[in-house]
């Protein structure tokens, strides 16, 4: 993975010096509430409903052991010994104070960890395909780009106040595990005809109030003139984008205003007319970026002998056998799987990780998976390079460190705000019904049998969790002070990223697992098999029978 | 508009910002140096052609480039005004007049500004900044001149991030 040089250093130690100063003249009553309001949030620090909170910066979802123990000594000598992997591959940490944010960064500075950017109307941390590197459908590694978009986007001095927040996200692969349609900038790796790496651009995606998924812009853009062209459509933005309403400041209202074809025009003009040498990245650059992503030493594995081996475990131990199915991923390395660590249970908050789960995770990592792990945008972790002939024995640690759930990918695999409980923002708590849900399938027969699934819970219209794509999704609304849950059915992510619609009348909290349990009544009912999913039942039959069934046929 | 930093130092300022004007000062524009806003800058412009000086030219943070084109290429200096600290349309206006217009006189941001914003003003091309009351100028400075290394240069020599790096490494 990509490790700091003198100048990465220098700067982030810059940084933690200025906020440091920031924070003084704001405790000093120098610098005002108002002033001191974007300065903090560009530094990941939100002031919220019990405490502050800080999101640190993973970058593009990657983590070494070192950076594991860090955070975990953190969260036990500034916070409450947990924090939370985000939607966004990000870390927070939900009870910390201002005063001590300062050698908090300080700390993280010593791990090539930072908080800039994490927050506030600036471009934020880069997002990735989790399986980056490993995956079989990988035309090229998006890392190297991820990175070389992290340092040109760290406190670049003309976008740091845009109207709004700036998310970009990159892929190598076919498959689309990162959402990058549901991004303000999606990045695709690919080639042109003669063979050289370029990008499909998408632009002009995202949730929050209006959910809207990105187009494509530019089919090919060569890899030399990525940040030449990120810097023209930054610019066009910046100079257009609305800022007299902040739910209409996204890029998304601006492309939709402008429509593509004059969006495109403008960004291509200023792409043209701004085009000098120095902001192309030549091929060195570029492999010296690579550099730092290349494969681990595999060990050459006789594949056949390893899984004869797996499909015995499995046999003897079918819990074995249903993780394997559900978490556990191929890699493009013969004799070796990609796994996730499931963060949901019915015993925690989706995303939440304790202080000993991460040390604990850390030795795993070292042990199994070349001492690095990943964060997921679905709120779990992946360890990317396991041996196949290892993955009994992980999976008997992983199930000794409540990390195994075998629900990657199903119902239980619940993405969740922090909602009500936490959120300044929220119209609703969104935990308790993440905890109900859980309770409802906990049957791993039964949630196995369900299949592929996804569903998420947002506490209110800002869509954190992003619900909007999920197969069922759930959103906190206030009604008259009472909270008040929509249920929305028929969202996908990935490259057939699909919006949801709302399927009725909200519901209160009680009512709520219900309906849900009503939802899966339905897919049951009508799927044509098991190997159906629920994705493609509801497709099939719309979402009159899920209506009638959840509503009554009154409605 | 009192002191200002301008190029590594605090001086002060000898232009005069100019809202409006009566009618009677339309007639006889007040001697000295003037900055204008566009509106006025257009209105008397035939003045200034007779007096054989043109005056600085006041435009706000979003301000259309192309269709004032002409009028870059005549003014001493060029002050942008940003409406809010929070506003930063005027980053992208700035690099613009330098990089795309080739404006090579002096340009200044004024307006709802805080210090911690002077370092990235000056790498999108500013080379004077007037700061709101109450924004210390010596603090301001102090930040500019201890700013350190950045990925991405500035307007005037730009880069890109492992640009002078890479070959250190020999990989």
């Amino acid at each position: 993975m990509y490790q700091y040089d003198s100048f990465d250093q220098k700067i982030v130690e810059e940084r933690v010096k200025q906020f440091r100063g920031q924070t003084a003249r704001y405790l000093a009553g120098t610098l005002s509430e108002e002033a001191f309001l974007p300065l903090r949030l560009q530094n990941g620090l939100y002031i919220q409903r019990q405490s502050p909170m800080l999101r640190v910066a993973v970058p593009y979802g990657m983590l070494s052991s070192r950076q594991l123990r860090k955070l975990a000594e953190i969260t036990r000598t500034y916070d409450r010994s947990y924090c939370h992997v985000t939607t966004r591959q990000n870390i927070q940490f939900n009870w910390v104070s201002v005063e001590q944010v300062p050698e908090i960064l300080k700390e993280l500075a010593t791990v090539d960890m930072h908080s800039i950017q994490t927050s506030g109307n600036c471009i934020r941390n880069t997002t990735c395909d989790p399986f980056a590197g490993v995956a079989q459908d990988e035309l090229a590694d998006p890392r190297p780009f991820c990175e070389i978009i992290r340092q040109w986007s760290t406190l670049h001095p003309e976008f740091a106040f845009l109207p709004r927040k700036f998310k970009i996200a990159v892929i190598g692969a076919q498959q689309d595990r990162a959402s990058i349609q549901l991004h303000d900038i999606g990045l695709q790796l690919t080639t042109n005809k003669v063979g050289d790496y370029g990008f499909k651009v998408w632009v002009g995606g995202g949730l929050g109030r209006t959910p809207v998924l990105a187009t494509p812009v530019r089919e090919f853009l060569p890899q030399q003139e990525l940040l030449a062209y990120l810097k023209a459509i930054l610019r066009v933005y910046n100079r257009y984008g609305r800022r007299d309403n902040k739910y209409k400041a996204r890029i998304k209202i601006l492309v939709n205003t402008l429509g593509i074809d004059n969006f495109s025009t403008q960004v291509e003009e200023e792409f043209e007319r701004t085009l000098s040498p120095e902001y192309l990245l030549n091929l060195e650059e570029v492999d010296y970026a690579r550099s730092f992503f290349s494969s681990p030493e595999y060990e050459a594995i006789d594949e056949h002998k390893v899984q004869a081996d797996l499909l015995l475990q499995g046999q003897l131990n079918p819990p074995f056998e249903r993780w394997l199915s559900r978490n556990t991923h191929e890699h493009r390395v013969d004799g070796y799987s990609i796994v996730s660590l499931s963060l949901k249970s019915s015993t925690q908050a989706p995303g939440d990780i304790s202080a000993i789960q991460l040390e604990q995770i850390a030795e795993l990592a070292e042990r199994y998976s070349f001492g690095e792990v990943r964060t997921t945008q679905q709120q779990n972790l992946v360890l990317t390079d396991v041996k196949q002939s290892d993955l009994f024995n992980l999976w008997l640690e992983a199930t000794s460190l409540k990390l195994a759930t075998p629900n990657i990918g199903t119902i239980t695999d619940i993405v969740c705000c922090p909602g009500g409980d936490f959120c300044a923002l929220a119209n609703a708590r969104s935990l308790p019904i993440n905890a109900a849900i859980q309770q409802r399938f906990e049957d791993l027969d039964f949630l196995y049998d369900l299949g592929d699934m996804s569903l998420r819970i947002s506490g209110c219209v800002n869509a954190c969790a992003h619900h909007h794509i999920a197969n069922i999704g759930i959103l906190g609304v206030d009604k008259k002070g009472e909270e008040f849950y929509q249920i929305t059915l028929g969202g996908q992510s990935g490259e057939a990223s699909r919006l949801a619609k709302v399927l009725g009348p909200s519901l209160p909290m009680d009512l709520l697992p219900e309906a849900i349990e009503r939802v899966i009544e339905i897919y049951l009912r009508e799927r044509t098999d098991h190997t159906e999913r629920f994705i493609d039942t509801f497709l099939r039959l719309g979402s009159r029978p899920f209506k009638e069934h959840v509503y009554g046929k009154s409605h | 508009m009192g002191n200002l930093i301008k190029d590594g130092g605090i001086v002060n300022d000898n232009w005069q910002l100019i809202e409006s004007l009566t009618d009677d000062e339309a007639l006889r524009l007040p001697e000295g140096d003037l900055i204008l806003p566009l509106v006025l800058w257009v209105q008397q412009s035939s003045l200034f052609e007779q007096r054989g000086s043109w005056p600085g030219l006041w435009i706000e943070g979003n301000q259309e480039l192309e269709t004032i084109k002409h009028l870059i290429a005549l003014a001493p200096v060029i002050a942008v005004e940003f409406s809010a600290f929070t506003d930063g349309s005027g980053y992208s206006t700035g690099s613009l007049l330098r990089e795309v217009y080739g404006f090579e006189g002096e340009l200044r941001a004024f307006g709802e500004l805080i210090i911690d914003q002077v370092p990235y003003l000056r790498r999108c091309g500013f080379n004077s900044i007037a700061l709101p009351d109450g924004q210390s100028l010596e603090d301001g400075l102090e930040l500019l001149m201890n700013s350190g290394l950045t990925y991405q240069g500035s307007v005037f020599s730009p880069r890109t991030p492992f640009k002078f790096r890479y070959s250190k490494v020999g990989s």
